[in-house]
């Protein structure tokens, strides 16, 4: 059998806060294979934010693995995990996160950039991207003076832009209106469909956990169901 | 990465211009101290000739026969003088020591003589050959004219000769670079030197030729041929230092331009670790508003983090943004401390009595720059790495203002290692700065220490005055809530005023020690007189003069001529080219000059022998005995010699080779008769003495009834009126003083420069909670009243920490150097207050936004 993109192993996560111990997750396993998509449901605060954090290497679990395409994240060197998730992850986020200094399309091509890619290929792509999330006309827009459901397709040809093997997102329609949310999660599902790229999707947004292929449910940092 | 950072930054720009301007008041003031030294000392350097008078002399106790010279150095020009010190008489019989010169007509042979009909020297048209007459005329420094109530036409009394005064001396070439003269200038004209009945035997007249070389001699191979000729052995030629006790001396103009130039070299040491000071305050102010730039880009840095760049990556954003920050600083300091060493030159112009010249110093520019640049990328270093290693998620999760995060393990040893670096590194720039191992080692000792303390301190400090504050009115309980504030930085603040305070601090108590020990009217134990000169046979006479009058406090000390020539068999003598740090050339001075050598059989109550023994003086009579010496410590020290060496000392044209047996401490400020090198008598017996004399204090009257007297019945003998002296020093110090506060002017408004950076990086948050108070119903009169408070507590902490510690560095200096503390507790409070109502000021201008900002559009923007 091929090596699943994303193989998550017992994974583990608690904060010391004072004397007390918070267990976030506890013993959380689950796969995804290549171009799958998994949403993972919870009430706030049931650990999924630190899920991701986790997936995408921005984290360090106390017990288990992170394996992506069959490699241990933890045990990979900081240069190799930053190259790691250059190129071959996509991270969106309920808050956007587009830097507020630069234009729509400096953001867009902020990965590009951090690969070394030629500028002229850079902004081809980048070119392309904005075309496929319909901002070419604000490429040269700062954050501020986009609407949000913009910002977050910025946000979303950001994360694209390497084309990656896993794109993790974080309530990504958490903070737009319904119009706004379906047109972002649309393009979302769409180019992970044409690009059998593996998603892992966090929400609490039943209608979007829906168009996954797979749903796990987490409850105080425990897996409580999974099924399609 | 570069478009990267600075595309970060811009909406920072306001704040990154405010940071670089902490740093470029430091650069300004080193660019202002760099150029100025070095326009001085081109000045000396182009200016060598003219200051000299000639291109070299040739100097002795003797007259000098000019035939040899004019054979060695064909086609140059030669003029004769002579000089000493002598008492100098009006009509009356009042008397003052003068400085003499006689000279013969066509001096000086380069730069200007400038005689005046009358004191007001501004128009000096009288032709030289007024003092180069038949009658005995002489010209005068416009200062003895005023000490003796005397006017041009007036006569004076120089000896035996009696002068008509035809002239005031409005310039003379080199006499303004000299600070210490023992008396006004009196020029006649060599024919007449004879009839003063001053240049007999024993007289100390310094007989030189002065001398232009024909076109095209080159100045140190004419100097070389000259040495030659002359016989003078090898070990002899380093004599630029001193005055030849026998025989003969060379000496050039770049020699004599070279001792100046390092007179003033040593002061712009001290200024220059002023403008370090400033330098090293605003590197403390930039590294906190870095840390504070940075932790506003912190979710930025996540998400790049995200996107796949590496710690490294970051931490190079960060010190590419702080290179920006540096070269802010740089510019702008190069500007404003070239628009200043400008300006200096005018005010100095009138102060010097000559214009150092207009223009740009590239070398003090690169200089005061790179330092500047320097400065921001360490200063910014663990702020970065902070930044770097930050995990992306802890970023993502706290809000913007407040906690930055923990530092990590690796971010700790980096920030540690950092520390070193920054001690080696300053502890190298002092040592460049000042040419020396010690003073660069103090210093950094010193900045060290403070900084530590400081930080200590603030830590304690600012707590308690936030829990004080819990019990006052809400509106101080606000103010100085803050400053428990991390997220503010007030511990950076605190620091760098602290810092500005120990400079003061320091500076007012060093002042006013030395001032307490020197200024006349507050020393009730001076000496009235120093006589010199006095000869062998007129030792009981004179102390019969003085007694007569009254005073019975005199006491004689023999002095010999001498010239150390070895030490422990080694050539004593130190060539200029090895003298390449301050202490060199200091032990170089103190080596090659002329020694005064004395005995006495006791050591004196102001001298404490320190190692070794006093030496066996009983013995005068046997010649075999082995002689002994016994020296002063600090002399000791820049010669470099100790217990146990044996000196070997050329007295009038005989050996005599002594051993040290023990080392003095001597109060050099009791002003008692006081020598270096003491040998044993034996030793001494028959070698040319002179004597000095001290003289005890007496009312005015007689002090002025015995100068006069010993002006009339000993001419030879020069009274130095230890008043005068002091009263000389004072004006030193007051004006070497001005040059310091400048300085200390610069580092106050570095440290207000990082008081208004902070508050200026804490304006957003002190917005945010200025609307919350106005939401639940504050005032402005409130928020600005907590503003208020806040800064002036802090910086009335910060100058009294930092006071008292510059009081404790100045007493650490002044120990070492022997002088008493003197404390200026007023001035210190004064400093103080100024300190803490100017860090209030800028504090609150730099938040005023918090006052003015309308609440609601605040509350629109969180
Ligand atoms: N750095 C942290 N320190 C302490 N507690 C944390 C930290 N990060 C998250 N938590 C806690 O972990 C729990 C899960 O948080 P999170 O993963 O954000 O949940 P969700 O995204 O499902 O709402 C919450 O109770 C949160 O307060
Ligand atoms: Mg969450």
């Amino acid at each position: 059998m091929a090596v699943p993109a994303l193989e998550i192993r017992r994974l583990t996560r608690a904060y010391r806060l004072g004397d007390a111990i918070l267990a976030v997750l506890a013993d959380v396993s689950f796969t995804a294979g290549i171009g799958e998509s998994v949403a993972v449901v919870g009430p706030s605060g049931s650990g999924k934010s630190t899920l991701l954090g986790l997936i995408a290497g921005l984290d360090v679990p106390d017990h288990g693995q992170v394996l992506v395409e069959g490699r241990d994240l933890a045990a990979m060197p900081e240069r190799d995990r930053a190259a790691w998730r250059n190129r071959r992850l996509g991270v969106l986020f309920q808050s956007y996160r587009l830097l507020p200094t630069l234009s729509a399309r400096e953001n867009i091509r902020l990965p590009l950039e951090l690969s070394g890619i030629a500028r002229h290929a850079a902004d081809l792509r980048v070119d392309d991207l904005l075309a496929r999330v319909g901002l070419t006309a604000r490429a040269d827009h700062l954050p501020a003076q986009l609407s949000g459901g913009e910002q977050q397709r910025v946000a979303l040809a950001r994360a694209l832009a390497n084309r990656p093997a896993l794109v993790v997102a974080d309530e990504p329609t958490g903070n737009l209106d319904s119009v706004n949310g379906a047109h972002v999660a649309e393009l979302l599902f769409a180019t992970v469909r044409d690009d059998r790229t593996t998603l892992v999707l966090v929400t609490h947004d039943a209608a979007l956990a829906a168009q996954a292929d797979r749903r796990i449910n987490l409850r105080d940092g425990r897996v409580v169901a999974s099924g399609a | 990465m570069i478009r990267l950072a600075l595309a970060l930054l811009r909406r920072s720009r306001s704040r990154l211009l405010l940071a670089g301007l902490c740093l470029a008041v430091g650069v300004a003031a080193r660019v202002l101290v760099g150029g100025l030294d070095a326009r001085a000392e081109a000045l000396v350097e182009r200016e060598a000739r003219n200051l000299f008078g000639g291109d070299l002399e040739v100097a002795s106790f003797q007259p000098l026969a000019t035939a040899i010279i004019e054979k060695s150095l064909p086609g140059s020009t030669q003029v004769n003088t002579a000089g000493f010190v002598s008492m100098a008489a009006g009509p009356a019989g009042a008397a003052r020591p003068v400085e003499v010169k006689a000279v013969a007509p066509g001096w000086p042979l380069a730069g200007t003589l400038r005689l005046a009909a009358d004191g007001s020297t501004a128009a000096a048209t009288v032709p030289a050959a007024t003092i180069h007459t038949a009658e005995p005329t002489c010209a005068v420094e416009a200062e003895l004219l005023r000490l003796l109530a005397l006017r041009v036409g007036d006569r004076l009394r120089l000896g035996q000769l009696d002068l008509r005064i035809a002239a005031v001396v409005a310039a003379e070439p080199g006499r303004s670079a000299n600070p210490f003269q023992l008396g006004p200038r009196v020029l006649i004209d060599l024919r007449h030197l004879e009839a003063t009945g001053l240049s007999g035997l024993g007289s100390r007249i310094r007989h030189q030729v002065l001398i232009r070389l024909g076109p095209g001699d080159e100045l140190t191979a004419a100097a070389t041929r000259l040495q030659d000729a002359l016989g003078i052995p090898e070990t002899d030629r380093q004599g630029d230092a001193g005055t030849p006790n026998q025989g003969v001396v060379v000496r050039t103009c770049r020699d004599a331009s070279r001792m100046i130039a390092e007179s003033i070299g040593r002061f712009a040491d001290f200024l220059r670790l002023l403008a370090l000071s400033a330098l090293v305050m605003g590197a403390v102010g930039v590294g906190a508003l870095i840390r504070a730039l940075l932790a506003e880009q912190r979710e930025s840095f996540a998400v790049l983090r995200t996107l796949g760049a590496t710690p490294a990556g970051i931490i190079g954003i960060a010190l590419i943004q702080a290179s920006v920050l540096g070269l802010i600083a740089a510019v702008a300091g190069i500007v404003l401390g070239s628009a200043a060493a400008n300006a200096a030159v005018g005010a100095l112009h009138g102060l010097l009595g000559f214009e150092l010249g207009y223009g740009l110093d590239p070398g003090a520019m690169l200089s005061g720059g790179g330092l500047g640049l320097i400065a921001a990328v360490i200063a910014a270093v663990p702020a970065a790495i902070a930044a770097g290693y930050e995990p992306p998620m802890a970023a993502f999760r706290a809000s913007a203002v407040g906690d930055t995060g923990s530092a990590s393990g690796r971010s700790r040893v980096a920030t540690g290692l950092w520390l070193v670096v920054v001690l080696g590194l300053l502890f190298a720039v002092a040592r460049i700065e000042t040419s020396s191992w010690l003073v660069g080692g103090g210093y950094i000792l010193a900045v060290a220490l403070s900084a530590a303390v400081l930080a200590v301190l603030a830590r304690i400090l600012l707590p308690v005055a936030a829990a004080i504050g819990r019990r006052g009115p809400i509106a101080v309980r606000l103010g100085l809530g803050n400053l428990a504030r991390p997220g503010y930085r007030p511990a950076a603040a605190f620091a760098a005023l602290g810092l500005v305070a120990v400079v003061l601090g320091f500076l007012a108590t060093y002042r006013a020690s030395w001032l307490a020990e020197v200024d006349p009217s507050r020393r009730g134990d001076l000496p009235a007189y120093f006589a010199l000169d006095v000869q062998s046979d007129q030792l009981d006479t004179y102390r019969e003069m003085v007694r007569g009058l009254g005073i019975d406090d005199v006491q004689f000390g023999p002095r010999v001529p001498a010239r150390l020539r070895a030490i422990n068999d080694q050539t004593a003598a130190m060539d200029a080219a090895d003298a390449t740090t301050r202490e060199s050339q200091r032990s170089r001075t103190f080596r090659n000059r002329e020694q005064n050598l004395s005995w006495r059989s006791q050591p004196g109550a102001d001298n404490t022998i320190v190692a070794g023994t006093w030496m066996d003086t009983s013995a005068t009579e046997d010649p075999a005995k082995p002689v002994e010496a016994s020296v002063e410590q600090r002399w000791a020290q820049q010669v470099g010699i100790g217990l146990g060496d044996r000196l070997r000392f050329d007295v009038a044209g005989s050996e005599v080779t002594a051993t040290v047996t023990s080392l003095r401490r001597v109060d050099w400020l009791g002003f008692r008769l006081n020598f270096f090198v003491l040998l044993s008598p034996h030793a001494l017996v028959g070698a040319p003495a002179t004597w000095l004399a001290s003289i005890g204090r007496c009312d005015a009257a007689t002090k002025i009834r015995l100068r006069d007297a010993s002006a009339a019945r000993f001419p030879n003998v020069t009274l130095i009126d230890l008043e005068d002296t002091g009263r000389t020093a004072v004006d030193l110090i007051q004006r070497m003083g001005l040059a310091i506060r400048t300085l200390a002017f610069f580092a106050l408004a570095a440290g207000l420069a990082v008081v208004a950076g902070l508050g200026l990086a804490t304006a957003a948050a002190r917005r945010s909670d200025a609307a919350l108070l106005a939401v639940l119903g504050a005032g402005r009169s409130l928020v600005l009243t907590a503003l208020a408070a806040e800064f002036a507590v802090l910086g009335l902490l910060a100058a009294s920490a930092g006071v008292l510690l510059g009081i404790g560095t100045g007493a650490g200096l002044l120990g070492f150097l022997d002088v008493g503390l003197t404390v200026p507790w007023v001035d210190l409070a004064v400093i103080v207050a100024v300190m803490s109502a100017t860090a209030a000021v800028v504090g609150v201008l730099a938040c005023r936004s918090a006052v003015t900002a309308p609440p609601l559009a605040v509350l629109r923007e969180c």
